[in-house]
């Protein structure tokens, strides 16, 4: 495979990751929704890559230093946002939790919940 | 290294953005029943160079709804005060049966009796007897007519008071949303929406909103109540014979510019329609004394008199039922009722006209005085009821034009719900591909020669 198809392969995922990141920072949930099949497909053309031209070697390593810091913003702002959505569904009730039997059980009124401080 | 400091710090400002939006949805949840609180909203924004900030916290107001608002409240306000005021009114007509109806049937009873024996000294006390209950009910009635005024106007004094607190009010936060900003400018936004939502109901007023955010309130016909940080005091000054409250502005009279809210319906009830109730009871009043008096006068009582009144005379229609009364010679002694008209043994044609009163159409020469009773209940019965019809579609409409406006700006616990659950499945929908993503970027960088 040449390492123009898998640098234009790296490029677009960051592009996918990029804009989760930013669906996120927006509070923007079609375009989170949207982002999940271009994510797919951007993960499956990486995923065939087997060879890599020397050629962009460096150009390469950009990409992926980019992409690698995007998936970090995801993970990071996705993180706050789960913690801002179970403690406000943890509130309504509506939190499905494992309760004393076993059981998935809803989760009491009025719920108190610590913000997730992983990153 | 950079890198990796890059990202704890664009993770920490995520985790601030995302903490205050926390806050946003916590003061949404904690307000859901709170009047006059208007959802907030919390908008993000990338950062710069990189990562999440808070852009804004917007209040969903709708102006446009909230004056809508204000539109229909004073109509149902003034209804809803014309049917407080009514519901008094008609329990001081007292109960069907053993009001005014049941002294007027008693009355001409006794007259039936005397007529059954002129001479009857107990037939005579009784006719004193009832004459004398019968004024006194309608003395009691028409007092409890004034006094409904009365309630009225001390409602319409009371009004007075609170316009004016709330044009203060308005004026102090007009004032400090002038110098607010952000989410304590939305707060003072509220409160004055409260306010101004409180204001239109008691009169009819005009909201113009200032630039700033704040609120310039004119009442009536454009007199002004609230300039910027001013607002002007609404006094009550004692009309000159009644003494009932006139409403002044600048020292103008603005009494019959206030045409709808909670002050319209009590002055409306005051000054019309309690005093048509009124008149309409002296009138009657009026007529029982002219009517027994001509025919008493034409008779003879047991002493040999003749031409003396039944009741006091009245001068006229005004005051009538207040001053109603038996002559005092009749109470005195009920040999001077004059049962017959030539003063002969048996002769009972005084007693006998005055019973034929009843049934007679004298009232205005159409109704007799059960009739014109009757009608009078009925008025009052009538306007109650209309009132409180108007006052439950005015309410249905506020109520819509409430649910249009709570659309946009009030807080939907299900609608927060929603939005989180959908929040976190998108999230976790993208999640599960991370550390796959991981993978792949971490084993291309070691082709590659990264770190």
């Amino acid at each position: 495979m040449r390492g123009a198809r898998v640098l234009d392969v790296i490029s677009r995922l960051r592009a996918s990751l990029d804009a989760i990141a930013a669906a996120l920072s927006q509070a923007d949930a079609a375009r989170l929704i949207a982002a999940e099949s271009e994510l797919a497909q951007a993960l499956a053309e990486a995923g065939a890559t087997r060879t890599i031209d020397t050629a962009d070697r460096h150009a390469l390593k950009a990409e992926l230093i980019r992409a690698r810091a995007a998936l970090q913003r995801c993970r990071a702002l996705g993180a706050a946002t789960t913690d801002v959505a179970g403690a406000t569904l943890a509130a309504h009730g509506r939190l499905d939790i494992y309760g004393p039997s076993g059981a998935i059980t809803a989760s009491p009124l009025p719920g108190g919940r610590g913000l997730n401080t992983r990153i | 290294m950079s890198g990796l400091l890059t990202s704890l710090s664009m993770a920490a400002r995520a985790m601030d953005a995302q903490r205050a939006g926390l806050a946003v949805t916590g003061d949404n949840i904690a307000n859901l029943n709170t009047d006059g609180y208007v959802r907030r909203t919390i908008q993000f924004a990338e950062g710069r160079p990189e990562g999440v900030d808070v852009a804004s916290i917007r209040a969903q107001r709708d102006r446009l709804l909230d004056a809508r608002v204000r539109q229909e409240l004073p109509s149902e306000a003034r209804e809803g005060a014309i049917a407080d005021t009514m519901s008094v009114v008609e329990t001081s007509l007292g109960e069907a049966g053993s009001s005014l109806d049941g002294r007027l049937s008693a009355f001409f009873d006794a007259f039936a009796a005397l007529s059954q024996d002129p001479t009857s000294t107990v037939a005579r006390d009784g006719v004193a007897l009832e004459g004398r209950l019968l004024a006194r009910s309608f003395n009691d009635i028409s007092q409890r007519l004034d006094d409904s005024r009365r309630g009225a106007d001390a409602q319409v004094r009371g009004g007075i008071d609170r316009v004016n607190q709330l044009a203060s009010q308005v004026a102090s936060l007009n004032q400090a949303i002038n110098s607010a900003q952000g989410a304590d400018s939305a707060r003072l936004q509220d409160e004055q929406g409260e306010a101004l939502k409180e204001l239109a109901k008691l009169a009819n007023i005009t909201v113009l909103t200032r630039a700033d955010g704040g609120a310039d309130v004119s009442i009536g016909q454009g007199a002004a109540l609230v300039v910027g940080a001013n607002s002007y005091t609404l006094t009550a000054v004692a009309a000159p014979v009644s003494g009932f409250a006139q409403l002044q502005l600048g020292g103008a009279d603005i009494t019959a510019d206030i045409t709808n809210g909670r002050l319209s319906g009590w002055l409306d009830a005051r000054d019309t329609m309690i005093p048509g109730y009124q008149s309409q009871l002296d009138t009657i009043a009026l007529s029982v004394t002219q009517q027994v008096n001509t025919l008493h006068q034409g008779g003879t009582d047991l002493l040999g008199g003749s031409g003396n009144d039944f009741f006091t005379p009245l001068a006229g229609v005004a005051g009538a039922a207040r001053a109603m009364a038996v002559d005092p010679a009749i109470t005195a002694d009920p040999r001077t009722i004059a049962a017959s008209l030539s003063g002969a043994p048996g002769d009972n044609d005084v007693s006998k006209a005055i019973t034929a009163l009843r049934d007679t159409r004298v009232v205005g020469g159409s109704a007799t005085f059960a009739e014109s009773w009757a009608q009078l209940v009925y008025q009052v019965g009538s306007d109650s009821q209309t009132a409180i019809a108007q006052q439950k579609t005015r309410q249905e409409v506020v109520d819509q034009v409430e649910r249009l406006r709570d659309q946009v700006s009030g807080v939907s616990m299900d609608e927060e719900a929603a939005q989180m659950l959908r929040f976190q499945r998108a999230y976790e929908a993208n999640a599960r591909y991370f550390s796959t993503v991981d993978s792949v970027l971490s084993t291309l960088l070691h082709l590659v020669g990264g770190a």
